[in-house]
């Protein structure tokens, strides 16, 4: 491959678009900056303050509030004298007992699993991390928390509830439950959380015998 | 060295999807290979991108007549049953006065997914077709497919709401129907679509449009 | 130039534990996730045990259970007993539900029931079924429940007294039948079952209060189901308590003579009449049993059946049995009737609640007895054809006395009116049968042809007279003198005839007075006939045994 730098050592701070593939430097970042690609603008990195405090707090916030939002009930529902108020997972349980399988593992795997696991493969990874301690262990997490993170869909599901509750409102009284609140504060923390990791932070302590050269394994 | 706009590809580097390192391929052999920071399986671009999204697209196309057409929910009661599908939903939104949320519906439900499919097809073929026009408009086209993707998932969320609230026996029963199966599949397939795209194949004919012409060739 | 040295700024040692005030963040939401659980925690009622017979009407999760129609908890699961004939519901009831649950209370399922007395809990049909409690009186806490199968009629809380009822039969009487005082609902039926012995029906009633302190331990109920048809000597009768009685069923009572009786304890026994005449009669309990022995049919005669005294009740019947006399093969029925003294005392100058002597009674039932009173069957009911006991004066056909040494004292009786006609009747025909009427009657055609011809040849002697000669007239003499004696001889025969069969005169005389005693009888007859004319259509009455 003609490649003109090929034989150059890598600069550290040498970074590829991942949406346009350009190489650029990225620069040092001041705290609450970010860093965009030069050519197609897309988001490269970021340097929030106090990154890993914010972010393990918040992360711990939204698995609080994940439980609340998971043990209470999302909504009370009073038509003609008879009374329903239902969880996420009893919502789950009726699709799934009405044969609509599909329907209800992707419904319980985007609203329920998919944050639950993001939520604590964040904290598997930051926890250590915060207490100064680095494992390589903890690269698998964190690829999982990446792949999951497109899946975990909290936010339509609120609106989604909300759509069908001004639906049902003509018909019954509609009293929003504990549960409602806390998934809407729980998205507030997640995407707070989200925006106050520095991904860079995992890879700044360097692993031993790091090399330059693409690892070939065995799949 | 003036420092041309060179991809990273070009450079013979690989890019990891997870860290961001750089790494350059091994002399033996091109595949399995892995960043030598994270572990993560490394490609120079995404594997059989163009197909799988072929593949993907053309079954969420497939996938998506049964979903507009099927109903999506049974609604019955004491005057009787009646099934609506995704379409008939938004009217009936309309009808009843809540345009706005049948507009929301609208496009969440049909709007998106359609736009997504549309979408992706262009992004393929412009592609396939090494097209070198517009190319930061393409980028943010496909910004925009992954960002948005997640939202039609609302009207899963909105039946399953619906099914799991009104379930008084005797008086008034919602039930999903087979369209919410094809529906849900409409929206995974979609978001597997785009997942598998890899955008730096739009900037490669630019690239290699000034490179020789056995460059290499994305698979 | 020097500068001048500037001071260097003081750094400030790096503080070791550095928490940014992010952390508050978590710390809230911690305290608010804690703060819920406390408060559901805290706010969570007691879970009791219900057992039911099917789990039908039970969701769980869904199901409300209500007290006085207010939620006060759910039933969070639903299994089968161990022992595979029960269902097992446990339920999550609230906090202030805690103080109801005690060792009585009860559940039981409400959901539409249409019944004939009720139509209830329509409002399930869209709610949903739910379970009913009812909070018992009970000190005692209790969580494990069976619940009733139906709904209780009263609930515990309703003031009010229960009895008891016994009766031959249940008639058109459920459960909810409602019990009427002077035309008023004052109560409801809550049970019945049959006794022990299954001679009876134990039925458990509910007066509420305030009827139930007319409810004394005089009192008489009975059964004012349907419509009361009474077809009688006064008439037609119809009674009955209330449209829902002639439907459902219904009981009534009443207090007869409200005088200085107590009210009834809770739990009292009482007897449940079949009507309102037979509830009012006086009470049983000073009744003095009497024996009656007849010797013609009783047919018509039921137990029950009235003791009349020339219109007035005096008693009632209470047993017929045969009585078989192997040695003389001699067939009778003994008739059992209770007399209620009450009715047979002298009213003027004697109080109603003098204590009963029975040696008065006695002395007096003796010089009654000694005037003629017997025992007679008579025919009461003209649609049915009973019999009833008359108690009547007759003329003395022989001394009668009571025994009194007989266990039941025997009254002497007379043998019924018809019957006796019947037995009157069988003899004239008898006599009439053995008069020698063949002979009589050929005697009587031989004198009047005698009679005949004498006049005839007196005729022919009128006329020979008529043409008289001398010598003619003493051959019309002669003719005479022959004609008379033929006369003779025929008064003669007459009289002989008349004279000879004195049995014959004897047997008319005797036949007369049979008439004239027939007639009398006859005109009984005609006067029963005149009033009771169908009873000829009972048909001819069996013979004697």
């Amino acid at each position: 491959m003609p490649a003109p730098a090929a034989h150059l050592k890598l600069p550290a701070d040498l970074v590829a678009c991942h949406e346009c593939d350009l190489l650029q430097t990225e620069p040092a970042l001041l705290p609450g900056q970010s860093a965009r690609c030069v050519r197609c603008d897309a988001f490269l990195a970021r340097n929030p303050p106090d990154s890993l405090d914010r972010t393990l707090a918040l992360t711990l916030t939204a698995l609080v509030l994940y439980v609340i939002a998971n043990v209470y009930p999302l909504v009370r529902l009073d038509m003609q004298g008879r009374v329903v108020a239902v969880t996420l997972f009893e919502a789950v349980q009726v699709l799934w007992r009405d044969g609509m399988m599909p329907v209800a593992a992707l419904v319980f795997g985007t609203a329920i699993l998919f944050p639950l696991l993001e939520l604590v493969m964040i904290l598997l990874v930051l926890v250590p991390l915060r207490l100064g301690r680095v494992t390589p262990r903890m690269a698998p997490f964190f690829r999982l928390v990446r792949s999951l993170k497109p899946w975990g869909m909290v936010e339509v599901f609120l609106l989604g509830m909300l759509v069908s509750l001004v639906k049902l409102s003509h018909l019954a009284s509609v009293i929003l439950g504990t549960a409602f609140w806390a998934t809407a504060a729980l998205i507030l923390a997640l995407t707070f959380a989200g925006r106050a990791f520095d991904t860079r932070l995992l890879w700044q302590t360097p692993l031993p015998d790091e090399a330059e050269d693409a690892l070939v394994t065995d799949r | 060295m003036r420092r041309r706009a060179l991809t990273a590809r070009e450079a013979g580097l690989l890019s990891c999807h997870v860290c961001g390192q750089l790494a350059r391929p091994p002399a033996e052999g091109a595949h399995s290979l892995r960043c030598p920071r994270c572990r993560a399986p490394m490609h120079l671009r995404k594997p059989a991108s163009v197909s799988t999204t072929w593949a993907l697209l053309i079954a969420s196309i497939v996938m998506f007549l049964p979903a507009n057409l099927l109903p999506v929910m049974t609604t019955t009661s004491l005057l009787g049953s009646q099934q609506d599908t995704i379409m008939s939903g938004v009217i009936f939104l309309w009808q009843s006065g809540s345009w706005p949320l049948a507009a929301v519906v609208f496009f969440a439900s049909v709007m998106v997914p359609l736009l997504k499919i549309v979408a992706l097809v262009y992004l393929t073929l412009s592609v396939q077709r090494r097209s070198t026009h517009n190319l930061l408009q393409r980028t943010r086209l496909y910004r925009l497919v992954e960002f948005v993707g997640r939202w039609s998932m609302l009207d899963i969320y909105v039946i399953t709401m619906l099914v799991a609230l009104v379930s008084f026996r005797g008086l008034a029963t919602i039930e999903a129907g087979p369209g919410a199966i094809a529906f849900g599949a409409v929206v995974v397939l979609t978001m597997f679509a785009a997942m598998s795209f890899d955008p730096r194949l739009i900037w490669d004919p630019l690239a290699s449009g000034s490179a020789d012409a056995h460059t290499a060739h994305h698979d | 130039m020097t500068e001048p040295e500037l001071p260097t700024a003081t750094v400030d040692a790096p503080r070791r534990f550095h928490i940014p005030l992010v952390w508050i963040i978590p710390l809230v939401a911690l305290l608010i996730g804690v703060f819920l659980a406390a408060r559901a925690w805290y706010e969570q009622g007691p879970t009791i045990t219900i057992q039911f017979n099917s789990g039908a009407g039970l969701e769980p999760g869904k199901t409300r259970i209500k007290y006085k129609d207010v939620d006060v908890g759910q039933i969070s699961a639903v299994a089968l007993a161990d022992d595979g004939a029960h269902v097992i519901a446990t339920a999550q009831l609230v906090r202030e539900a805690d103080r109801l649950l005690v060792t009585d209370t009860r559940f039981w399922v409400v959901s539409a029931r249409v019944s004939g007395s009720a139509v209830t809990g329509l409002g399930t049909l869209l709610s949903g079924a739910y379970v009913g409690m009812d909070a018992g009186q009970s000190t005692e806490p209790g969580r494990t429940f069976v619940a009733l199968d139906e709904a209780p009629v009263i609930t515990l809380d309703v003031p009010g007294r229960a009895f008891a009822l016994h009766a031959e039969t249940l008639g058109s009487i459920d459960v909810g039948t409602p019990i009427y005082f002077r035309r008023i609902p004052a109560g409801q039926v809550t049970g019945f079952k049959l006794d022990d012995t299954g001679q009876h029906l134990d039925i458990q009633v509910f007066i509420k209060s305030p009827y139930d302190r007319y409810v004394t331990t005089d009192s008489r109920f009975w059964n004012a189901s349907g419509i009361d048809v009474k077809l009688g000597a006064e008439g037609l009768q119809i009674n009955t308590e209330s449209a829902t009685s002639i439907l459902a069923g219904g009981l009534a009572f009443e207090t007869p003579d409200a005088g200085d009786a107590e009210p009834a304890p809770a739990g009292l026994d009482f007897r449940l009449f079949g009507s309102r005449a037979e509830a009012l009669k006086q009470p049983g309990s000073d009744a003095q049993i009497v024996q009656l022995r007849f010797t013609e049919s009783v047919r018509g005669l039921s137990v029950g059946a009235p003791v009349d005294f020339r219109g007035t009740q005096i008693g009632e019947v209470i047993a017929l049995e045969p009585d078989v006399d192997l040695d003389t093969a001699d067939v009778g029925l003994l008739v059992d009737i209770a007399v209620f003294p009450d009715r047979m005392r002298p009213r003027a100058g004697g109080k109603a609640d003098d204590d009963f002597d029975e040696a008065a009674f006695r002395t007096f039932v003796d010089r009654l007895v000694a005037r003629g009173l017997r025992a007679q069957l008579r025919n009461g009911n003209l649609v049915t054809g009973q019999l009833y006991v008359a108690m009547d004066f007759f003329p003395p056909v022989g001394k009668q006395k009571v025994d009194w040494a007989a266990r039941p004292p025997q009254l002497p009786t007379q043998r019924g009116s018809l019957d006796e006609l019947q037995a009157t009747l069988s003899r004239i025909a008898g006599k009439f049968d053995r008069l020698p009427l063949d002979d009589i009657a050929q005697e009587t055609r031989a004198a009047i042809a005698g009679l005949a011809r004498a006049v005839e040849r007196t005729d022919q002697l009128m006329q020979r007279l008529d043409g008289l000669a001398s010598n003619e007239v003493s051959a019309a003499a002669t003719e005479t003198q022959r004609t008379m004696a033929e006369a003779r001889a025929a008064i003669a025969d007459t009289r002989h005839l008349l004279s000879s069969d004195a049995p014959l005169q004897q047997d008319l005389r005797d036949s007369l007075q049979e008439l004239s005693r027939a007639a009398q009888s006859l005109r009984h007859l005609t006067d029963t006939l005149e009033r009771h004319p169908e009873a000829l259509l009972r048909g001819k009455p069996e013979e004697k045994p």
